[in-house]
């Protein structure tokens, strides 16, 4: 195990040492622990349409230290006891090291889909012609926790209001807990399809995408609308919605739109801002936290519509940290029947 | 440890199914744990021959009903290693694999008792879970009480205590079954007592350390098989700890053998009738497996399932058709299907 307590070579030639594999089961072994297993061709680089990219082990040539002290030490004794210090120097593993850092293009198409060890992003960043998302992949998973959690209601007991209460012999209806954020209530997600949100139409996809794989597909919610949900919402084609039905008590929303801050000619702003209002207004009575992600800087979104909304800005400036403090807040808890 | 022909030395012993009982036929179902029986893989037996002596968890992924959930108590048995396992839900936090502190139990005796709840035991009050138990099940059973204190006023219960007890009380599997169900920190959160083989329980200080730290059996002596149906994206960090294996559904060979396996170890007999059947049901399955458009017989405007018949809506169909004697064809069979197969929304053509 490495110092990080990631798979390293280590773990590969270890579970060499023990199965003792032949050439091509060998492949198989350092494959299954996340390691790339064909040697860098020149000119392959990874990038581009090209094939996917693992991340070769990181050990330095300097860790060729003795490899059968090690390995011996992981083996058992008794009458069956292999050769380990013959089996060490005979094992394929000095080929999984590599300089730190290098990368091993896998042509082999065995590898996004079974590889351990890689983010997704990792796998799909760089085709040619993909523009950069507007959130940081990186992060993007807990930026979305960050966005949708809602209280489980089970968090740890909240110690300073539970003592306050008994020492001044005060009577508790309901044991103290503190927030526990959780995504268990699932998402309503609202993605605005309007001509003004054409611009974003691939970077709502991915959106909706990384929604679906960080909050799990079963509970997920889509409905598709244009300009307001309270206009009419569906999944299916436009001319299919119908009147916008609320998620569940205390499901939280989060929606995708540009709020009216589009210019678009012609276009009254007020009403469909106000149509916003209304709409979390209406969320607000039934518990159901209302997000807003939204391609404007905070510099261009409405008062009106900060001071009602969790506005959390589309782009990579936006932090985990930033959108908990927004969004996350305890009194909005409360809220929750 | 047993030289393989297909080219490593496996770490596990030779894995048979349990020796036929009739019994079991009474009980048998396609999700039981006792592990009874399960037709492994030589991809899938690398992978856990990987996992044992690399001492990661095995992570596999697939689709419901592909077999991840039944392989862990299938090794233990075959192992002789003793059993636990965790069914993650929504609600599942990283702690409760670990421990969990029953705070309200607590109050409420401390209220029925004086006003300063003398005399109570944080250690009664500590449930210990299924990592506890693999690490230190002795220690588990007193709650994590010192030896000099005394006993616990009630000593915890181990999990499957009847099925365990003839097994190595050093060594254990653990099944974490759905991590994807659960809040993305509880895959994150075990990372740590799974990489140092300890943690230390708040509310007691008590600090719980796997018995079996170093051996020089190169299994190790702990095995955690997780399990995801990939309904959420898993942390990369928790992936790169991880062997990952992938199941995919078997094809109709595979299925019949399948079959075949658990009618015998249920102690029902297998003859050219059952082989029929079974070679027909899988046949079937695998057909409605692919991609194709579903066949006709499903009801009309009922939704279209999102996947294909799993093995075990295959054995599903197995004990229906075999106990009801339907023959896989005519319109009793269609209905039949309808029920364990195709799973339609209501089952009822005539709704």
């Amino acid at each position: 195990m490495s110092a990080s307590g990631e798979v390293s070579v280590g773990d590969v030639a270890r579970a060499l040492a023990a199965l003792r594999p032949d050439d091509a089961v060998a492949d198989d072994v350092a494959r299954l622990l996340g390691h790339g297993l064909r040697p860098a061709r020149v000119g392959q680089t990874g990038q581009g349409e090209g094939p996917v990219v693992r991340r070769e082990p990181t050990l330095p040539e300097v860790s060729r230290r003795p490899v059968a002290r090690s390995i011996g030490d992981s083996v058992s004794d008794g009458p069956r006891r292999p050769d380990v210090d013959a089996a060490a120097r005979t094992l394929p593993w000095r080929r999984y090291l590599r300089p730190a850092g290098r990368l091993v293009p896998v042509t082999d198409g065995g590898g996004s889909d079974d590889a351990p060890g890689l983010p997704a992003e990792t796998s799909s960043r760089g085709r040619g012609g993909d523009p950069e998302p507007l959130l940081r992949p990186s992060t993007t998973p807990r930026l979305i926790e960050a966005m949708v959690a809602t209280d489980a209601g089970d968090g740890e007991l909240d110690l300073d209001v539970l003592v306050t209460a008994l020492a001044a012999r005060r009577r508790l209806e309901v044991l103290p807990r503190r927030p526990h954020p959780s995504l268990l209530h699932g998402v309503q997600l609202l993605v605005d399809v309007a001509e003004a949100m054409a611009p974003y139409g691939r970077d709502a996809e991915q959106v909706a995408a990384a929604v679906r794989t960080t909050v799990g597909t079963a509970m997920v919610r889509r409905l598709s609308f244009s300009g307001t949900p309270l206009r009419g919402a569906g999944t299916g084609s436009a001319w299919t919605w119908t009147t916008y039905v609320p998620p569940p008590p205390g499901t939280p929303v989060l929606a995708v739109t540009e709020l009216g801050m589009a210019p678009v000619p012609g276009r009254l702003v007020g009403p469909l801002q106000q149509s916003w209002l209304d709409l979390a207004e209406l969320l607000s009575r039934r518990g159901s936290p209302l997000v807003v992600l939204t391609p404007f800087p905070p510099q261009r979104w409405p008062p009106a519509l900060v001071r009602a909304l969790h506005l959390v800005h589309w782009d990579r400036s936006s932090t985990v940290a930033r959108v908990g403090r927004a969004v996350f807040r305890p009194a909005r808890l409360r809220d929750v029947p | 440890m047993t030289l393989d022909e297909d080219g490593w030395h496996s770490l596990l012993p030779e894995l048979t199914d349990a020796e036929p009982d009739s019994a079991r036929a009474g009980r048998v179902t396609p999700d039981q744990r006792d592990g009874a029986v399960y037709v492994i893989d030589d991809e899938l037996r690398l992978a856990v021959d990987v996992a044992l002596a690399a001492r990661r968890p095995l992570l596999l992924r697939g689709d419901p009903g592909s077999g991840k959930s039944s392989l862990a108590a299938f090794l233990a048995r075959n192992l002789g290693w003793r059993y636990y396992e965790h069914v993650v839900t929504a609600r599942t936090r990283p702690r409760d694999l670990l421990w969990t502190f029953d705070a309200v139990r607590k109050l409420a005796d401390a209220s029925a008792r004086d006003s300063t709840g003398a005399g109570l035991r944080d250690h009664d009050y500590v449930d210990p879970g299924v990592l506890w138990w693999a690490f230190d099940p002795e220690s588990a059973c007193r709650r994590g009480l010192p030896q000099d204190q005394g006993d616990p006023t009630v000593p915890a219960r181990e999990p499957d205590a009847e099925l365990n007890a003839a097994r190595d009380r050093t060594r254990a599997v653990v099944l974490i079954d759905e991590v994807d169900k659960a809040d993305p920190d509880l895959p994150n959160g075990l990372l740590v007592p799974l990489g140092s083989s300890e943690f230390r329980v708040e509310e007691t200080g008590t600090l719980v350390r796997r018995r079996l730290r170093t051996t020089t059996d190169p299994r190790g002596s702990l095995l955690i098989v997780i399990t995801t149906n990939e309904e959420r994206e898993l942390p990369p960090a928790f992936l790169r700890r991880c062997v990952i294996r992938k199941l995919e559904a078997p094809r109709w060979g595979r299925m019949v053998e399948i079959g075949r396996r658990h009618l015998e170890v249920a102690g029902l007999p297998c003859g050219p009738q059952e082989e029929e059947l079974l070679t027909s049901l899988a046949k079937k399955v695998e057909s409605l497996q692919d991609p194709a458009p579903r066949p006709a017989a499903r009801a009309p405007g009922a939704a279209t399932p999102q996947r294909g018949p799993s093995t075990a809506e295959f054995l599903d169909a197995v004990y229906a058709c075999r106990a009801l004697g339907v023959p896989v064809d005519g319109e009793v069979w269609e209905r039949l299907q309808r029920l364990v197969l195709l799973k339609d929304a209501g089952g009822d053509s005539s709704a």
